[in-house]
């Protein structure tokens, strides 16, 4: 790799890269769900190509910017701790306070349901509290709930529940007139019109409300332990292999915590398509992905 | 329909007693001090203070020097402290540190409110780049991109640049997506009989562009505006977690965080939030000033 | 038709005189609705009476802004008279509703998305806790009633406009009342399927022998259904005028051509066009 001049490796990367976006064009403008899934696959293995041939032949230093087959090994040899981290990180602190969040954030929801006053005097402070950097009370918790993932499962609850609240507050506001209306000409309860007709119609703003929180659990999670954490933990994984300028392994968890992400939210897709497939973004005809 | 409608204002204006507008003020102002009351009483069950109380100051509880709870009166008096108490060069001001986040944030939200736009309006016209990149750019929505913060700032350490860029180039790596996902919805928002229309007068690309698609992409752009601030924000204090920065919210957070000062902890975070409100709330007033108007969907 | 020999000595029964109150499937009195608005006070209702006999079809037709659907709702107890009374059966609207004795069909569907036909007929069985099985057969019956027994499975959202309406019925039907409210429930559709609805309508309304009052912007569509029409005019809203439409009670679309059929629906036009000179 060595004699390789910067210069033919430039003109390597570039004749190689016009050519597959040419060709990725091409793919790009056929019609069908084939291309359209993988044009973006391609689209993505070029640029590992690239940023692989790239920062080898250029001998970009590896504290700017690793080649992915670097980070591929540092992956495999650091899998175990990996493992521990993720199991610290998602396991103990993410998915306790997503899942404690969330259903408080709902449940809080549901009610003040009946109180338009409390909602009128929760939902500002509820999209305050949406604009504020709230991982910051992080150092809070780890004063009152130690260094363990008890703080950061803490952090995580109350990162999680405003999202939650917002939506499940607009979402019972979704049933429209005459379908309340309708429920009212059968004298039904109010638990009765919450449970048939409400709630169903509510699924798709939980649904919204639990994709932002699963991203925002994770990231609660990590920068939570910036602050401080035991020995494992994929946000201790990555401020103390900064501090060893072992980019590689800083790398690879990151690539694991961006596996997790689109994991969960890969499975919170399937889950709302499967509870919401009534939904008219989700009927054949609309291509809305977001 | 429209019967129906009416027919159901009838007993919602009948209900209201209260003007709307004075009740959407009074509603949260009410709550706020309700919680602040339930906070009091939370910190006068949970910090006793002996010296304090030696000391003849009243509510004791309040003003434990080290407390667990800080209750809200010690809470304001630290922040007001921390906001003029000191110069406003001084490393101990708040509203310097507050500064020192806002420039890198702001300089993280312009980068990416230009590129996010820019990228969008790519993605609209560009076929391979709607098919190939915004898959990826709507799955970073699930990836902690600010995981990367300690080594954006390592990695532009390296090449000599400290300070504000590298917490401005993590801003603007949250903040760009929102812009970016935002624009490309704004820009598609025009209904096919608006384009249609331009069509029948042979309008060039540009022309519907700046005819169409733009202004019906602003209703979009300023609520994406509004989340990337926040996130341009919650960037560049997370930014200056990692570098042993002396100055900005963060660092103070972190120095805070290793001395165990609850009190500072709790000012510093005040400040954070109001540096975010006020920044968001500057683009709400800008959001509102503009004309009003959205396509049906 | 209406010289058939199918016509039917009923008739008569439609065109009853008043003296029948105790009768009274639905009695409004005096009834006044009004609110406060930018403008001042807003009348919806002002002093309206109807009495409603077992069996007769009521349509109610006017401009928009008489107040015909507020009528409706009041009826339903879905809103509240500012004055006067509102017997259904006898008790009053909150007790009818209570008993789940009318049903009501409204302008749109109104189909829950996440259900599928039969499920949407099932809604208001499960709200009165109807067992399972027994759900199930009757909200199938009231399919089979509407003629949509094969689209039982399918969800709302794979039904034409017309289907869709045609569940919503079958719903109001599962409920077996014998008062069925109907706010325009035919307003969004095409001519062709209106006519067929109608039709439908008809022929329930006659073999059910059910109690409806129906809302309603069209006059062919009120003259062909109804045994009165009760026209309406607005600011405030009140009753304008009512006309007895003495057709026999079996109905083919053909009726529309008599000239009974045109007489009344000349009465019609002209009482309501005193109505829309005050717009």
């Amino acid at each position: 790799m060595s004699p390789a001049t910067p210069l033919a490796v430039l003109a390597l990367a570039a004749t190689v890269g016009i050519a597959a976006l040419m060709a990725l064009t091409r793919l790009a403008n056929r019609p069908g769900r084939a291309a359209a899934i993988l044009t973006p696959m391609l689209f993505a293995v070029l640029v590992l190509f690239l940023w692989e041939v790239l920062t080898r032949g250029l001998a970009v230093p590896q504290v700017l910017l690793p080649a992915p087959s670097v980070i591929a090994r540092a992956f495999w040899n650091a899998s175990p701790e990996l493992l521990q981290d993720v199991r610290q990180t998602v396991l103990f602190a993410a998915i306790p306070g997503f899942v404690c969040g969330s259903a408080l954030g709902m449940v809080t929801g549901i009610a003040v349901d009946r109180s338009p006053f409390l909602q009128q005097g929760l939902l500002p402070l509820s999209s305050f509290a949406s604009v504020i950097p709230i991982v910051g009370v992080a150092p809070i918790m780890i004063l009152w709930f130690g260094f363990g993932w008890q703080s950061k499962a803490a952090v995580v609850l109350l990162i999680t529940f405003f999202p939650a609240f917002v939506n499940m507050v607009a979402g019972l506001r979704e049933a429209s007139p005459i379908e309340r209306d309708l429920m009212a000409s059968y004298a039904s309860t109010y638990w009765q019109t919450l449970w048939k007709l409400r709630l169903p119609a509510a699924l798709p703003f939980l649904f919204t409300a639990l994709k932002v929180n699963a991203s925002l659990a994770l990231i609660g999670a990590i920068v939570a332990e910036f602050f401080g954490a035991p020995v494992y933990g994929l946000g201790f994984r990555i401020s103390a292999e900064i501090g060893h300028l072992a980019l590689d392994r800083v790398w690879a968890a990151i690539a694991v915590a961006a596996a997790v992400g689109s994991g969960s939210y890969a499975l919170l897709t399937a889950a709302e398509r499967a509870a919401t497939f009534w939904h008219p973004s989700q009927l054949p005809g609309s291509d809305r992905n977001s | 329909m429209s019967e129906a409608i009416a027919g159901i204002g009838v007993f919602r204006t009948a209900r209201a007693g209260v003007p709307q507008w004075s009740r959407r003020i009074l509603a949260p102002v009410v709550i706020l001090c309700a919680l602040l009351a339930i906070w009091s009483i939370a910190a006068t069950l949970v910090n006793p203070s002996p010296a304090a109380a030696a000391a003849g100051i009243w509510p004791s509880n309040w003003w434990n020097p080290r407390p667990t709870l800080p209750s809200p009166p010690q809470i304001a008096v630290a922040t007001w402290t921390g906001l003029f108490g000191y110069p406003v060069t001084s490393p101990r001001s708040l509203i310097y540190h507050a500064a020192v986040t806002l420039e890198a944030a702001l300089a993280g939200f312009g980068l990416a409110a230009v590129l996010g736009t820019a990228l969008a309006t790519a993605i609209v016209h560009v076929r391979l780049l709607d098919r190939g990149l915004l898959p990826w750019v709507i799955v970073s929505q699930s990836i902690p991109v600010l995981a990367t913060a300690p080594m954006v700032v390592v990695a532009m350490g390296y090449m000599g640049f400290s300070g504000l860029l590298p917490k401005a180039v993590i801003s603007a790596s949250l903040a760009f997506f929102p812009v970016t996902i935002g624009m490309c919805k704004g820009l598609r928002s025009p209904q096919t009989v608006q384009l249609d229309l331009l069509r029948t007068y042979n309008a060039s690309g540009r022309q519907v562009f700046w005819a169409l698609r733009w202004p019906s992409a602003i209703p979009y752009l300023l609520p994406a505006l509004k989340i990337a601030m926040a996130l341009a924000i919650t960037g560049a204090i997370v930014g200056e977690l990692p570098t042993g920065a002396q100055a900005g919210l963060g660092a103070r957070l972190l120095i805070a965080s290793y001395n165990g000062l609850m009190l500072l902890m709790w000012a510093t975070l005040i400040v954070a939030s109001l540096t975010a409100g006020l920044a968001v709330g500057a683009l709400a007033l800008l959001e509102r000033a503009l004309p009003r108007f959205r396509l049906p969907a | 038709m209406p010289d058939s020999p199918h016509a039917e000595t009923l008739d008569i029964e439609t065109t009853q005189p008043r003296e029948q109150a105790r009768a009274a499937v639905v009695s409004v009195e005096n009834v006044a609705v009004s609110y406060p608005s930018r403008e001042g006070v807003f009348h919806a209702l002002s002093d309206v009476s109807l009495r409603v006999a077992r069996r007769e079809f009521i349509s109610l037709i006017g401009p928009s802004g008489c107040g015909k659907t507020t009528l409706l709702r009041l009826i339903a107890d879905l809103a509240q008279p500012s004055t006067g009374t509102i017997r259904v059966n006898g008790g009053t609207s909150r007790q009818a509703r209570g008993d789940r004795s009318y049903g009501y069909v409204f302008q749109t569907p109104a189909l829950q998305p996440w259900r599928t036909a039969l499920a949407n007929v099932m809604l208001p069985l499960e709200i009165i806790g109807l067992a399972a099985n027994e759900r199930r057969a009757r909200a199938t019956a009231a399919l089979m009633a509407v003629g949509l027994g094969d689209a039982a499975s399918r969800y709302p959202w794979q039904l034409s406009g017309g289907m869709q309406q045609r569940v919503s019925i079958a719903r109001a039907l599962s409920l077996r009342p014998e008062l069925l409210l109907m706010d325009e429930p035919f307003g969004a559709l095409d001519e062709i399927t209106r006519d067929k609805l109608n039709l439908h309508l008809t022929d329930l309304w006659r073999d059910r022998d059910l109690t409806v009052i129906f809302v309603t912007h069209s006059i062919p569509e009120a003259v062909f259904l109804s045994t009165r029409i009760v026209a309406m005019s607005a600011k405030p809203g009140r009753i304008s005028r009512v006309i007895d439409c003495g057709l026999p009670r079996r109905r083919t679309l053909d009726i529309r051509n008599t000239p009974e059929f045109l007489a009344i629906s000349k009465q019609v036009r002209d009482a309501l066009s005193d109505a829309y000179a005050n717009e």
